[in-house]
């Protein structure tokens, strides 16, 4: 998180994993989850590092941003990634990570309150995702591809 | 998932004494077995393996997270379960098909239909020669899935397949930083063995070196 107007905050090559941004136009705050798994559910284990996790990964984005002067009411939210990256045949057995971090992400924004302005999830491809803290504009690139408003 | 029961399996696989001549005998499948193929001198450079933690994968190879990167990707199977998935940059990748197809070095220059099935050859190849050594010296049964080609991002394709890995609690990756070589060519690659589920590799790694 930011709001250092000359920052950008960048997620590299999001593949399976989702990213959640929320940005404050008015106080110039800006934060980006990038999560790897839905949940950090019990397996008998601690994770090490909670914001891995879409849950509870974007409660506590939310927490950095509204202590860095972010108004939840004036958060603008935008969430991109959870491509299906192994979905070659006879991998059925695989399960698609991504969907089930864009449909957790989903969930928990809802339940938070908030509407996603902006998306570009799923297919097949990776992306990487900046945000801009000066402007609050958000880019998409996948590779062999210009970088693209979100 | 049910695959409690081999829980051990890779940590007993892994604690053979004898591990670090299997790795090199593996290895050194793979290098005659990729020369084989594509009449080149093939040599694979002492493999250094070492683990590293999922959650510190995410800024692992961050010096490229962006890299065009070809990733061959297969699920292990048998009585120790995992993936496999073997990982060039995407100029190598374009040198090691020209090679085994026999042609000009800069003859490929996009991965298509031809350029996939050539790689996913390669990488079954590499996957296959190295399990199938893994699998008589510890008389275990290590089977390969069929292979899928990842065209992307490297670090689109790195945390996919970690994810995969992390959702059945495994702690750590097993990597085996390698180098492939033939007279003209020093062809960087990473080859990295995902032990599924919760064998725990780093305390074998650090109890064995």
């Amino acid at each position: 998180m930011s709001k250092s107007a000359a920052d950008v905050l960048v997620a590299y090559g999001l593949g399976s994993c989702v990213a959640v941004s929320f940005y404050d136009p008015q106080a110039k705050v800006a934060g980006m989850l990038h999560a790897l798994l839905p949940i950090a559910s019990g397996k008998g284990r601690a994770p090490d590092n909670p914001s891995k996790f879409v849950d509870p990964g974007v409660t506590m984005l939310l927490d950095e941003v509204k202590k860095l002067g972010a108004s939840p009411q004036r958060l603008i939210v935008r969430i991109c990634g959870g491509a299906h990256m192994l979905n070659a045949p006879g991998f059925s057995n695989t399960l698609n990570i991504g969907e089930r971090n864009v449909e957790m992400a989903r969930e928990v924004l809802k339940k938070l309150g908030f509407t996603i302005k902006a998306a570009d999830t799923g297919g097949n491809a990776g992306r990487t995702a900046k945000l801009y803290v000066s402007s609050g504009e958000m880019t998409i690139r996948s590779m062999g591809q210009k970088e693209r408003p979100l | 998932m049910s695959d409690r029961k081999e829980t051990h399996s890779w940590l007993e696989l892994l604690a053979n004494d004898a591990i670090d001549d299997i790795l090199r005998e593996a290895m050194k499948n793979v290098a005659d077995n990729l020369s084989m193929m594509t009449g080149r001198e093939i040599v694979i450079e002492a493999p250094s393996l070492r683990t590293v933690p999922l959650n510190e994968l995410m800024d692992f190879g961050t010096d490229s997270p962006e890299a065009e990167t070809v990733g061959v990707y297969l699920l292990i199977e048998g009585d120790v379960r995992g993936q496999a998935l073997l990982i060039f940059g995407l100029e190598d990748a374009f040198y090691l098909i020209d090679m085994m197809m026999g042609e000009p070095v800069g003859t490929t220059t996009e991965m298509d239909e031809l350029a996939q099935s050539a790689m996913s050859e390669i990488g079954n190849l590499s996957v296959a020669s190295f399990l199938n050594v893994l699998s008589d010296r510890t008389k275990h049964s290590i089977v390969p899935s069929p292979p899928a080609v990842i065209i992307d991002m490297a670090a689109s394709i790195l945390t996919a397949v970690a994810a995969n890995s992390m959702q059945f609690a495994t702690d750590d990756l097993i990597i085996f930083d390698t180098t492939f070589k033939d007279a003209d060519r020093v062809i960087q690659a990473d080859f990295w063995i995902l032990p599924n589920p919760e064998a725990n590799i780093l305390e074998f790694v650090r109890s064995s070196h």
